[in-house]
C-alpha cells in the first residue's frame, strides 16, 4: 500500500457519524461536568471565575466547547454523505428520517444555546436576536420563545432546554439512528486525544460584556449578514425551518429531482459559506466595513488557555470587575495613584491594558497588552471603550495635532509636491518616496499625536507622542519612582504600586514635548528661548535651562498669562486640543479662542454653563465647577465654551478660574489705546502686546545618502537622511504683516509672522534630475510671548524687521527720503537681506508666505507706515500729536510746523 | 346504539391523539401566557435630568437624548432583531448587531436593516421632586 493510502486509511478511522457520536458523549460528558461550577444565576461571573480560576473546569469547557463543534460540522458532513451517496434510502422508516431531521433544529438549539450560556456582551446580544425570531413565528412564536428562551438576561430555562430537553431529543434520536451509542473504542479514543489537545491550546471563546464587536457563533455569523439585508427577521426564521422541510421531502423525492436538489443544497451552503466569510473577516467595529488585515478585534486575541494542568492558583484572591472576574486584579488591585473615575476597582485593568483577563499565569496575562493605552493605534478599543470615551477617540485621529495636515500640505508645497500650501493629507498619506515624504519622515513628522509612545513614562521631546497618553497621564513622585524600579529590574516580586494618573491634570510640561520645536510656543510662553549652548556652558546658571533632550534654552520676557500662573490649558479646551470632528489645514483654522473673548468690555458671546454639551460638563464637574446658574464666556468664531471663564454683571465683568490652583481672577478689557481712533483697527491684539518671537534665519536642507538618520514614522534608523543645517535662533520682536483672509476688517488683519522658511532645499541631493530651491516664506505665528504694555510706536513704523525689510538701520532725511541700510548681506538666490521678508518700498511678488492668504505689506502700506514713522523721528509716540494722528491723521496734518518734513515719495 | 360503532377504531385513535395534542397546546399556550402576564409587569426609572448637558445617555433600559429644553427617551432595544444600542458614532446610533443606524434626536431609522423608528417611551415630570419619571 502506498504511504498517502496508508495515510489516508489511517485517517478514515471510522465513519463521521461515528466520530460524530464520539464527540456527542464527549460532549454531554463534559457537560455533565459543568453543572458544577456553572452558576445559572451569575452566569458571566461563573465562566469568567472558572476560566480564570479553575485550570481543570476551564479545560472541561474547551472540552465541551470543542467537541460540540466537531459533532455539528460532523453531523453536517456525515449528512451530506449520505445524500451524496444516496444512502438515505436505508433509513427504512419515514419516521426516522423526518425524526433526523427536525433534531437538526434542535442540534443548532443546542449550539446557539449554548453559545447564550456564556453569558457575555455577544451571548446577551444573540439571546434578544433569537428571541425576536423566535417570536416572530405566528402562532406559536410567543410560546417557543418563552419555552426555548426565556425572559433576556435570564438564563434558567435556556440552561434547562440545553442540558436536559436539546440533549435528551438529540441522543434519542441518535440512538434511533445508529441503533446504539457503543462507539468502536479507538474511535473514541482518537476523537478524545484529538479534542483534548485541541481543547489544550484553543480557549472556547469568552469575551467582555461590553465589546463594541458583536459577533455571532460562527455557524450563524452568515445569518447574520443575510440579517443585515432584511427588514423584517421573521423571514429568516422562515428560512431557516425551510432547508430542513427542504431536507425531510427530499426522501420522498424522484431521483431526477433528489439531482436538482442536491446542487441547490450545495449552491446554498456555498453562498452561506460567502455569507461567512464576510461577516467573519469583513465587518469591524459597529459593523463597518474593514480588511482582515486591520482586525484589531482583541478578543480573538484570547484564544491561547491556561496548559493543564497548571500551577497552584488557590493563593489567589478573585476580584470582580463589572460583572466578570478580572485575574490581573488579582496581582494588581493594590495598584495607587488613580484618578477616581480610572481607579481599577471600577475599570479593572484589562479595559484600558488589553492583554488576556481571564488568566493568572503572568505571561498569558501579558500577552498582546497595551504598555501604553493611549496610543492612538489602540485607543479606540482602550479609551474609547464603550461607556468609556468613544466620541473622544473618533474625533481626536482628525485633529490638528494627529494629522499634521499644515506641516505635510507646505512640506509638500515648498518641494513642489503640491500646487499651493493646502491640503488636508494626514500622517497617514505620507509617503516614502516622494523627496517631500522621506524629508518629513526625516525631519519633521514626529510631532503628533498618532505618534507611538513605545515605553512607558511621561512624555519628553525624546520619547514623545502616546496618543491619549501624552496630554493625560501625570506623573508623580510617587509613580516615578515605581517607573524608575521598573526600567532598572528591581521590582523584585512585589508588583509595581504606583500608576501614573489619567486626568485632566494637564501641565505646560506635557506641551511642551512637541511643542518646544518649530515655533517653540511652549518654551516662549514661559520666557525660554532656545540657543546654540551646550548643557556645559549651562552649569551652574539660573538664566539657562537644559531640557532632558540636551538643548539649552535662555531666560527671555515669559508671557504675562504664564506670569499669572494660567496653564496653556487654561484658555486651549477639549475641542480645540482633541479637536471638533472636522478636519483643519492649519492652527489658525483649528484654534477658536481668541484674546478678544475674554479681554472685552462686554461679553461677545456668553452661555450657561448648565445649557453646554457633555463633555464641557463632565469636565466642569471633575473640576469641582458649580454648573447651575455659572455663564461662561463662548468663543466668538465657534461658540465652544470656555468651561473655566465666568461671565457675571450682565457680561461686563469677566474672570477665569485657573486650572491650576483654581482661584478666580479678572480679566482685563483691553485698555484705551488699543481701540483709540480708527488708525489701528487692523490691528491684532498679538500685533502689538507680542514680546519677542524665536526667529531662525537661513538654513539649508540637503540629504546625504551615507548619513544615517531616522524615520520618525516607523521609529527605524535608515541609511540616507535628509539633514537640516540652520544658523541660530534670535529672540527678536515678530515681524508684521498681512492675513488677507481675516475679513473682520477690510483688507485683513494685520498679524505677527516670523521667517517660516529661508532656506534652501538642495533636491538635488535626493534627486539628481531636480535642482536646489530657495524659498523666502514668512509663516503667520502666535509667539505666546504677550506682554501688558505693547510695543511702542517706533518698534513698528520707525524699525525695518518689523516692516519686513531686515534688520539694519532705516534713515530719514532732512528731505524727507527713507533710506534703508541692511544688516545682512543680499542674498545670491533673490538679491534681498538674508532676513527680510520683502524689498525695502518694494512689492513682493509670488508666494511669500506659508499661507495662501498672508502677505508681506503692500508698497502702499509701507508707505503709510513710515509716513507715520518720519513724524516719530521727532514727536513721541505718546505726544498729543500723534495720539490726535491716530483719530485722524490728514485732519492733524493740516495743522504741522512748517518745520515739519514730511516724506516725499 | 353503541356511540364506537359510528367511528371505527382508528378514527377514534386519530380523534383521540388530536384531543390529547390539543390539551397540550392548550396547557402549553396558557402555561406561557398567564406566566407572561404575571412576570412582564411595568418598571419605572426615575431620573433627574436638570443637571445633565445636552447629548446622548445610555442608560441601561434606555436612551436619553437631551437638547436643551427638548428631552427623548428611547427604547434602546433595536426594532430590528431586538439587539441593545448603546453607541453613537458620528452623531448616530449604531446597533452592533446588523448595523441599523438611528437619528438620536428622533429616533427615526437612517439605515436599515430596521424598519421601523425607536420606541418612544412615556415620560412625565414629577412636579414634587422635579425627577423625570420614565416607564419602560
Ligand atoms: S438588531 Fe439592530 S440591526 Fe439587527
Amino acid at each position: 500500500m502506498g504511504t498517502r493510502k496508508k495515510f489516508r486509511k489511517y485517517l478514515a478511522f471510522d465513519t463521521w457519524g461515528w466520530v460524530a457520536t464520539a464527540s456527542l458523549l464527549i460532549c454531554a460528558v463534559s457537560g455533565v461536568l459543568l453543572t458544577v461550577p456553572y452558576d445559572v444565576t451569575q452566569p458571566y461571573l461563573s465562566v469568567t471565575r472558572l476560566v480564570t480560576a479553575n485550570p481543570a473546569a476551564s479545560y472541561v469547557r474547551n472540552l465541551h466547547y470543542w467537541s460540540a463543534q466537531l459533532f455539528l460540522i460532523l453531523t453536517l458532513v456525515h449528512l451530506f454523505d449520505h445524500l451524496l451517496k444516496g444512502s438515505e434510502v436505508n433509513i427504512r422508516m419515514k419516521g426516522i428520517w423526518f425524526r433526523l431531521s427536525f433534531s437538526l433544529i434542535f442540534v443548532f438549539y443546542a449550539m446557539i444555546s449554548g453559545f447564550i450560556l456564556k453569558a457575555d456582551g455577544d451571548s446577551l446580544q444573540a439571546q434578544r436576536i433569537l428571541d425576536s425570531l423566535i417570536r416572530g413565528i405566528p402562532a406559536i412564536g410567543n410560546m417557543l420563545a418563552d419555552t426555548f428562551v426565556g425572559l433576556p438576561g435570564k438564563f434558567q430555562v435556556i440552561y434547562i432546554q440545553h442540558a436536559a430537553t436539546a440533549t435528551i431529543i438529540i441522543f434519542v434520536v441518535v440512538l434511533e439512528h445508529a441503533r446504539s451509542l457503543m462507539v468502536n473504542l479507538k474511535t473514541f479514543v482518537i476523537t478524545t486525544l484529538i479534542l483534548g489537545s485541541v481543547s489544550l491550546f484553543f480557549r472556547a471563546p469568552v469575551n467582555g460584556l461590553n465589546e463594541e464587536i458583536m459577533k455571532g457563533p460562527w455557524y450563524f455569523v452568515g445569518l447574520q449578514e443575510i440579517l443585515h439585508w432584511l427588514p423584517r427577521p421573521v423571514y429568516a426564521s422562515v428560512g431557516l425551518i425551510l432547508p430542513v422541510v427542504l431536507l425531510y421531502s427530499y426522501y420522498h423525492l424522484k431521483p431526477g429531482l433528489k439531482q436538482i436538489f442536491l446542487k441547490l443544497f450545495f449552491g446554498l451552503l456555498i453562498a452561506y459559506a460567502l455569507l461567512t466569510i464576510t461577516g467573519l473577516f469583513f465587518r469591524g467595529v459597529m459593523w463597518q466595513w474593514q480588511w482582515p488585515w486591520s482586525d484589531d478585534y482583541r478578543s480573538e486575541q484570547l484564544m491561547v488557555p491556561d496548559r493543564f494542568p497548571i500551577s497552584r492558583t488557590d493563593t489567589y484572591e478573585m476580584k470582580i470587575i463589572s460583572g466578570g472576574v478580572e485575574g490581573c486584579m488579582s496581582c494588581h488591585g493594590n495598584m495607587t495613584g488613580f484618578s477616581d473615575a480610572h481607579k481599577p476597582e471600577f475599570i479593572g485593568c484589562y479595559s484600558c491594558h488589553g492583554g488576556d483577563p481571564l488568566t493568572l499565569n503572568k505571561s498569558l496575562a501579558h500577552r498582546e497588552m497595551y504598555a501604553v493605552p493611549g496610543n492612538l493605534s489602540n485607543a479606540a478599543a482602550t479609551c474609547g471603550n464603550t461607556g468609556c470615551h468613544p466620541a473622544i477617540t473618533e474625533r481626536v485621529p482628525e485633529s490638528l495635532m494627529a494629522t499634521l495636515s499644515g506641516i505635510i500640505s507646505v512640506d509638500r508645497w515648498v518641494f513642489g509636491q503640491n500646487e499651493k500650501p493646502l491640503g488636508l493629507a494626514t500622517v497617514k498619506d505620507i509617503g516614502s518616496s516622494s523627496a517631500a515624504d522621506v524629508h518629513l519622515r526625516n525631519l519633521c513628522a514626529g510631532c503628533h499625536l498618532g505618534s507611538e509612545k513605545l515605553k512607558p513614562g511621561p512624555p519628553e521631546w525624546i520619547d514623545r507622542g502616546g496618543g491619549c497618553n501624552a496630554c493625560h497621564l501625570t506623573y508623580d513622585r510617587k509613580a516615578l519612582a515605581t517607573l524608575n524600579s521598573m526600567k532598572r529590574g528591581i521590582s523584585g516580586n512585589n508588583e509595581p504600586a504606583f500608576h501614573p494618573a489619567i486626568d485632566l491634570n494637564i501641565t505646560n510640561d506635557h506641551c511642551q514635548s512637541c511643542h518646544s520645536r518649530s515655533g517653540r510656543i511652549s518654551m516662549n510662553y514661559e520666557g525660554w528661548h532656545e540657543t546654540g549652548l551646550k548643557p556645559a556652558d549651562a552649569k551652574g546658571r539660573n538664566d539657562l535651562k537644559i531640557l532632558p533632550d540636551k538643548r539649552v534654552f535662555s531666560k527671555q520676557p515669559a508671557d504675562v498669562h504664564h506670569t499669572a500662573g494660567m496653564l496653556c490649558i487654561d484658555c486651549h479646551g477639549s475641542y480645540e486640543l482633541m479637536g471638533d470632528g472636522n478636519r483643519y489645514m492649519h492652527k489658525e483654522d483649528a484654534v477658536k479662542v481668541q484674546c478678544s473673548d475674554c479681554h472685552t468690555h462686554k461679553a461677545n458671546k456668553q452661555g450657561g454653563l448648565a445649557a453646554s454639551d457633555q463633555e464641557t460638563q463632565l469636565i466642569a464637574w471633575l473640576r469641582g465647577y458649580k454648573v447651575e446658574g455659572a455663564e461662561i464666556i463662548l468663543t466668538q468664531k465657534s461658540g465652544q465654551a470656555l468651561v473655566n471663564t465666568r461671565v457675571e454683571e450682565n457680561g461686563r465683568i469677566l474672570s477665569l478660574i485657573k486650572k491650576s490652583g483654581g482661584t478666580k481672577v479678572l480679566m482685563k478689557p483691553p485698555a484705551a489705546v488699543c481701540s483709540e481712533g480708527l488708525a489701528h483697527n487692523r490691528l491684532s491684539c498679538e500685533a502689538c502686546h507680542t514680546g519677542w518671537a524665536p526667529q531662525c534665519i537661513g538654513c539649508h536642507n540637503s540629504f546625504e545618502p551615507k548619513t544615517m538618520g531616522f524615520d520618525m514614522l516607523t521609529g527605524n534608523t535608515v541609511k540616507g537622511t535628509w539633514v537640516e543645517y540652520a544658523a541660530e535662533g534670535i529672540a527678536d520682536l515678530p515681524v508684521l504683516g498681512v492675513i488677507e483672509s481675516d475679513k473682520t476688517v477690510k483688507g485683513g488683519k494685520i498679524s505677527t509672522f516670523i521667517p517660516g522658511m529661508i532656506m534652501t532645499i538642495d533636491k538635488g541631493s535626493f534627486n539628481k534630475n531636480d535642482k536646489s530651491e530657495f524659498h523666502r516664506l514668512y509663516a503667520p505665528a502666535s509667539a505666546h510671548t504677550t506682554q501688558q504694555l505693547g510695543r511702542s510706536c517706533e518698534s513698528c513704523h520707525n524699525n525695518p524687521a518689523a516692516i519686513g525689510y531686515g534688520r539694519g538701520t532705516l534713515q530719514f532725511s532732512k528731505k524727507g527720503i527713507w533710506s534703508f541700510d541692511a544688516l545682512y548681506a543680499n542674498s545670491k538666490y533673490d538679491g534681498l537681506p538674508e532676513d527680510a521678508w520683502t524689498g525695502f518700498l518694494k512689492e513682493r511678488k509670488g508666494p511669500a508666505s506659508t499661507r495662501v492668504d498672508a502677505r508681506p505689506f503692500s508698497l502702499a502700506e509701507q508707505r503709510k507706515i513710515l509716513t507715520v514713522g518720519a513724524c516719530l523721528t521727532c514727536h513721541k509716540g505718546n505726544s498729543i500729536v500723534m495720539k490726535n494722528a491716530l483719530n485722524d491723521f490728514n485732519e492733524t496734518s493740516k495743522s504741522r510746523d512748517k518745520d515739519c518734513i514730511f516724506t516725499i515719495w | 346504539m353503541n356511540p364506537l360503532d359510528l367511528i371505527n377504531r382508528r378514527s377514534f385513535l386519530k380523534l383521540l391523539i388530536l384531543a390529547v395534542t390539543g390539551l397540550y397546546y392548550y396547557l402549553w399556550s396558557s402555561v406561557t401566557q398567564r406566566n407572561r402576564a404575571l412576570t412582564a409587569g411595568s418598571s419605572i426609572v426615575k431620573i433627574d435630568i436638570r443637571k445633565l448637558a445636552n447629548g446622548t445617555y445610555f442608560y441601561d433600559d434606555f436612551i436619553l437624548f437631551l437638547k436643551g429644553e427638548n428631552a427623548g427617551f428611547y427604547s434602546n432595544k433595536c426594532t430590528h432583531a431586538g439587539c441593545v444600542i448603546n453607541r453613537e458614532i458620528g452623531g448616530e446610533l449604531v446597533c452592533p448587531c446588523h448595523g441599523s443606524k438611528f437619528d438620536p434626536e428622533t429616533g427615526r431609522v437612517l439605515r436599515g436593516p430596521a424598519g421601523s423608528p425607536l420606541r418612544t417611551l412615556t415620560h412625565y415630570t414629577d412636579t414634587k421632586t422635579g425627577k423625570t419619571i420614565v416607564k419602560l
